[in-house]
């Protein structure tokens, strides 16, 4: 019988790509850790068979993706944006942050922010996780084609943007 | 005593039963009203006419198969297959149901739950979802799973992956 | 001499840039780059070639040049993983050059999104979830029972009585009027549970399979 650390410990590389994700789509830090707190409980309940699943990391990201979904459907609106720069400046930035990457990254999470659901995962999936286009069109059930397109879009919005940036 | 623990016993089993018929009805009868929906519905007295025609025919498997299930109800769409698929999966009660098996079927998430042990179970349920269509099936009735595995070498069935043919045929 | 056609020069580059050139080659290339009509699509590889004038005051850069390049294919989302790698290795690090700053608060900004951790660990709420299963229900079944024998009878008689034809409901519905058509559907039915069924006997099988193998190969 799995014990629940044991069962964790198999997820514990990938936890903190899950919960990107989560944050990516949710834009919320309390919503990202209820849904991967809701995964936890999908793979207790299959314990049994979650050694069975070959590649751990594409099934856990699909069902994160597919509770992020659920979530934004039953949240009432779109809840306090609490995930973005400040946050992840906070979380994810060398304590010795210079200032204007803080701003900059204001302008990055702006121009991501303002992309269609689709352009703004996938290059989430691309430019932050470093995922394949295969991986991402299995994730996303788009074809490979238009995972590209997709990411060529988003990137050229970026560019457009180049002369806000402050250096 | 004894016969009151009989009854109370005989009562209980009816009323988890209930329960969960009820279930799976209202998840049914949620789609009724939606336009996207195929429903087919094979009611118990449906059951004992086939039972009846194959009882004559010279296909004992198939007489075998068929002699136990007592109603059988499908829920299909080919719009939003992954979003029924996760909404069933949230709906039903996994408390009264034992999941058998997921397994992945060319982008499909397929899942079996069960009710009762061993390979003949008492119900079945098949959810499917993802890339293509979904399907939702419920059998009652006495169901032996490896007899039914081995069904599909024994007939030629076209089509019925997606239920095509099923949906086009009135 | 050959002719230094651009097919023969975008050959020479591709093996450069996977130093697989010949002493002889790269020659080639120099002299191709310290002429005048060099073509624009290989303007960025002229740093590498043109031959440096020892008084000369700028140094080319040649990180630059191919930073440069890989930028172009990274907009028109052309490169591949590895190269993006490169490109968020140099524009991370702090001496970049001037005219490629602009670009840097992208791959700096996707940088800092790739350190933001889950501070939670991975353990299950047990206050938060609700149980899956109701433990030692005996007592409430029992006076349930009683509750359902009444109740429950009403509504098994008044389902009993329901139309079969239901006029309200909007979705497809097919109801078989005769056993051969319903004995159609049922195998159909069946012939999927069927198939999938076998599908999922098959990757469990597979699963054993490889973990069995995994046994074997650790011992």
């Amino acid at each position: 019988m799995q014990n629940e650390n044991n069962l964790f410990k198999q997820i514990e590389v990938f936890k903190n790509k899950l919960f990107r994700y989560a944050l990516n789509m949710l834009k919320n830090e309390l919503d990202a850790e209820d849904v991967i707190q809701e995964l936890l409980v999908r793979i207790w309940q299959r314990k049994d068979q979650f050694d069975l699943i070959e590649n751990k990391e594409a099934w856990c990201m699909t069902v994160t993706r597919n509770l992020c979904i659920d979530k934004i459907r039953t949240r009432k609106q779109n809840s306090q944006d609490i995930s973005d720069y400040h946050f992840i400046a906070d979380h994810g930035a060398p304590p010795d942050i210079i200032t204007e990457d803080r701003e900059n990254l204001k302008i990055v999470m702006d121009v991501l922010n303002s992309l269609p659901e689709n352009q703004k995962e996938i290059i989430h999936l691309r430019d932050v996780e470093g995922y394949t286009y295969k991986e991402i069109a299995e994730l996303t059930g788009l074809s490979e084609d238009q995972v590209k397109v997709n990411l060529f879009r988003a990137r050229q919005r970026l560019k457009e943007k180049l002369k806000n940036f402050k250096y | 005593m004894r016969s009151i623990i009989t009854v109370l016993a005989l009562l209980i089993t009816t009323l988890s039963c209930w329960g969960q018929n009820n279930a799976i009805d209202r998840f049914f009868s949620a789609y009724e009203n939606n336009e996207n929906f195929t429903v087919v519905y094979v009611s118990p007295k449906m059951f004992e006419m086939v039972a009846k025609v194959t009882n004559d025919s010279k296909n004992s498997d198939i007489k075998e198969l068929v002699k136990d299930i007592k109603g059988l109800k499908i829920l299909s769409t080919n719009k939003d297959a992954l979003k029924y698929y996760n909404e069933a999966s949230k709906k039903i009660p996994l408390g009264e149901y034992e999941v058998l098996m997921t397994v992945k079927d060319k982008g499909d998430n397929v899942k079996f739950l069960t009710k009762g042990n061993g390979d003949v179970v008492d119900e079945l349920l098949l959810l499917v979802g993802g890339a293509n269509d979904f399907v939702l099936m419920s059998f009652v009735g006495k169901l032996d799973l490896n007899k039914i595995s081995k069904l599909a070498n024994k007939l030629d069935i076209q089509g019925s992956e997606h239920l095509d043919k099923l949906k086009d045929k009135k | 001499m050959r002719t230094m056609d651009t097919l023969y020069i975008e050959t020479l580059l591709e093996k450069f840039w996977n130093a697989e050139t010949t002493d002889q080659e790269e020659a080639t290339l120099k002299e191709y780059f310290n002429q005048d009509a060099v073509d624009p699509v290989f303007e960025y590889a002229k740093p590498f070639f043109v031959v440096m004038d020892e008084s000369a005051e700028i140094v080319p850069d040649l990180t630059a040049s191919v930073m440069h390049k890989l930028l172009e294919k990274y907009y028109q989302a052309e490169t591949t993983l590895e190269e993006e790698s490169i490109l968020k290795a140099y524009f991370t690090q702090e001496s970049i050059s001037e005219e490629l700053k602009p670009h840097a608060p992208i791959f700096r900004s996707f940088e800092m999104v790739a350190h933001v951790e889950m501070k939670k660990g991975l353990s299950i709420d047990h206050l938060k979830t609700k149980p899956t299963r109701i433990i030692s229900l005996t007592w409430v079944k029992v006076a349930a029972a009683a509750v359902f024998f009444v109740v429950g009878g009403y509504f098994v008689m008044q389902h009993a009585n329901q139309p079969e034809v239901k006029t309200m409901a909007k979705a497809r519905y097919i109801e078989p009027d005769n056993p051969e058509e319903a004995l159609e559907y049922t195998l159909k039915a069946l012939a999927m549970v069927s198939r999938k069924y076998k599908k999922g006997e098959a990757q469990l099988l597979e699963g054993m399979r490889t973990i069995n193998e995994a046994k074997g190969a650790g011992n």
